[in-house]
């Protein structure tokens, strides 16, 4: 298999770290996107010592904007070979939605939606001239259905669907592919100790399932399995059961 | 940071409750926490058998996302990582670059963190000592948040009252210990033991000799009683091939085929099976320090309600009047063990309340059943007339008037704890239990 160049923004997310141990270990070179620098550190001595990978990181922010451009000319002249991108930063709140601040739900679509646009279209060109490679984006199926708890979330999560199925499309002549994954439950920070979680899946087997939905050129996928027929049948839910349920 | 509720237990899963649970991802986390004023206790993967690593009425904070790697020297094998690295990760990584842990205990599925709480030791403590023999410093969060690097030199008092401290000094974030030049692969050497009585002399010869040395008992019939064999092993570099064993989970209802009866045929299989198989071979040093772990939860063998396992050492001087004191009173008794697991120990550990002593250690495994409280009682006072005592790591029911008897250093760690920690932030099932904070 030829090696590949990793980008992955949201480094610190527990799938994304996941992510990363899975790569290096088969001897990708990796590039980590966080804001934490200690943090980022750790994560690249660790992978040194484990793999003795390449691994380099940049101090990135979802929703500093204007630094993205720069920080994907960085990545080209690091990376070694072709790259790929994983997005995986993303917050979410513990209040309901409708209890946000202006401030907040901005927040909540500018990381989760215009980060991923703002790096997508600056990596663009590179994915275009390289011709190749895998753009992974990670969705949820909070985006499936607008609720209560998490609207802003969620409307930010099915943003991200549409922008990758036109990327996807724009890009399908480069031979580059776009996945979104649809998570349900997996066991991470943002949904430990949460009311209600059931069958949460390990970001070990997430990280797993996602690259490899990227490198068999997957345009969407679930995952946990199940979720997708949760999703169908929560899909086709009229309206007016909807807004009775406590969901 | 959010909490969680759930059933916690030890490995022997005969006590369960409800605890509240946190799990920070990186140990910058750690000055997040908001523990309003409840008591709290680290737990890595759960591997103590009873109480230690839990807090039911309090916090526990799991260390099993600290799982990040440091730095490592090659030129003096000095190895630096978080606290809640597995000793499988680091046997995976480094056995095929040439090095391995100086000495493990009988499952990797343990973080390094509770390695250094318990002061674990292995097959090989006669040459080596214990686990906490090998740390060169530990860094150490203490009740007022602050995080303090503590070693032989520095800050020493909290560093050895750390190794062997059940958690109680603090939570134990990062850790430099030394690894060894190991070959992957470990000879074997199988002897037949008729009875106790060869079984003490002969492992009064090999921890002599062998680097490491295991002996395993049948204790759980009448008519084989005390019959086992003796492993002995020693490092060797060879070029054949080893197949690692893959590791199986038991179904849920695989409890219901082990009883008394299916034991001792296992038992007896297993006695002819080194008999009738090469007196020396060659092994892969994880599988042959680590023969439990090819099953992931052999513990769910035991059932519902769990199992118990009895772990005393017996110093040198009165060790052949206290193991077979120990293998009597089982021969009476209705209640057999279905694991047991005779050892030499070296030395003394370094810890104040460390396990090893020099002598003979017995490690038996009795599922839980109507009677085995009383026998383990029975146990323990012969083990307590005999200057021996009990592995906290192992415990689910010793009685509180014993630990000073067992642990004279005790006190030594009581002044410890008022110093650093007189607001009794650290508790765990098991200190609470026995009284060792107070």
């Amino acid at each position: 298999m030829t090696r590949h160049c990793w980008i992955i923004a949201g480094a610190t997310s527990a799938i994304a770290l996941q992510f990363a141990q899975i790569t290096a270990q088969r001897g990708d070179q990796i590039i980590l996107l966080a804001r934490d620098q200690h943090k980022l550190t750790d994560i690249q001595n660790d992978l040194r010592i484990r793999y003795q990978s390449d691994v380099d990181y940049l101090l990135f922010d979802a929703e500093q904007f204007s630094d993205h451009a720069d920080i994907a000319k960085k990545c080209m002249t690091i990376s070694k070979h072709p790259i790929s991108l994983l997005l995986a930063f993303g917050v979410m709140s513990d209040q309901p939605s409708a209890n946000h601040t202006a401030e907040e739900a901005i927040h909540i679509t500018n990381t989760n939606y215009t980060g991923v646009v703002s790096l997508c279209f600056h990596f663009l060109p590179y994915f275009k001239q390289q011709k190749q490679g895998h753009i992974l984006v990670l969705g949820s199926v909070a985006g499936d259905r607008g609720r209560p708890s998490n609207f802003d979330y969620g409307a930010a999560k099915a943003a991200l669907i549409p922008f990758c199925e036109g990327l996807r499309a724009s890009l399908y002549a480069d031979n580059v592919s776009v996945t979104v994954m649809k998570l349900g439950y997996i066991d991470t920070p943002m949904s430990y100790g949460k009311p209600g979680i059931f069958l949460a899946a390990s970001p070990q087997d997430c990280a797993a399932a996602c690259l490899k939905a990227a490198e068999k050129n997957v345009t969407e996928k679930y995952f946990p399995w199940f979720w997708r027929w949760i999703m169908l049948i929560f899909k086709a839910l009229p309206r007016s059961i909807l807004y009775r349920l406590n969901v | 940071m959010r909490k969680h509720t759930e059933l916690l237990s030890g490995w022997g899963r005969s006590i369960i409750e409800k605890t509240t649970v946190i799990r920070p991802e990186f140990i910058a986390d750690l000055s997040t926490i908001n523990c309003d004023s409840q008591s709290m206790i680290a737990r890595g993967c759960g591997r103590s058998y009873g109480d230690a690593a839990f807090n039911p009425n309090g916090l526990t904070l799991l260390t099993t996302r600290f799982n990040r790697f440091i730095a490592f020297d090659e030129s003096t094998a000095e190895l630096t990582c978080e606290s809640g690295v597995t000793l499988r990760e680091i046997q995976q990584i480094f056995i095929p670059r040439g090095y391995a842990l100086i000495t493990s205990p009988g499952t990797a599925d343990v973080t390094v963190g509770g390695a250094i709480a318990n002061d674990v030791h292995g097959k090989n403590h006669d040459r080596v000592g214990s686990f906490g023999n090998h740390i060169i410093w530990i860094e150490l969060l203490l009740s007022n948040s602050e995080i303090i690097r503590c070693s032989e030199k520095d800050n020493s008092i909290l560093f050895f009252a750390t190794i062997g401290g059940l958690g109680l000094t603090g939570i134990i974030t990062r850790v430099c210990l030394r690894l060894q030049k190991h070959p992957m692969s470990v000879l074997v050497k199988n002897e037949m033991i008729p009875d106790t009585n060869t079984f003490l002399s002969r492992l009064r010869a090999v921890r002599e000799t062998a680097t490491y040395s295991v002996a395993w008992l049948d204790l759980s019939s009448n008519k084989y009683f005390g019959r086992g064999v003796l492993s002995t092993a020693e490092p060797c570099s060879t070029h054949k091939r080893i197949r690692q064993r893959a590791r199986i989970v038991v179904p849920s209802l695989s409890h219901l085929f082990l009883n008394d009866s299916t034991i001792r045929l296992h038992n007896q299989w297993h006695y002819f099976h080194a008999a009738y198989t090469e007196k020396e071979c060659v092994e892969s040093l994880m599988n042959y320090l680590y023969p439990l772990d090819g099953i992931q939860n052999w513990n769910a063998l035991y059932g519902k309600r769990g199992f118990y396992q009895f772990q005393c050492v017996i110093p040198d001087n009165a060790a052949d009047d206290g193991i077979h004191a120990i293998v009597k009173t089982i021969l009476k008794s209705a209640e057999k063990p279905y694991l047991t697991v005779l050892k030499t120990f070296g030395s003394e550990g370094r810890g104040l309340l460390s396990f090893p002593l020099r002598g003979f250690t017995l490690a038996m495994d009795f599922p839980n059943k109507q009677n085995t409280l009383t026998l383990l009682h029975q146990l323990e006072d012969i083990t307590v007339a005999h200057q021996g005592r009990i592995y906290f790591a192992k415990d689910a029911c010793m009685r509180a008037k014993y630990v000073e008897i067992m642990y004279p250093k005790i006190n030594a760690f009581r002044d410890v704890l008022k110093q650093y920690d007189p607001a009794h932030h650290w508790e765990s099932r098991l200190s609470k239990r026995l009284g060792i904070r107070s």
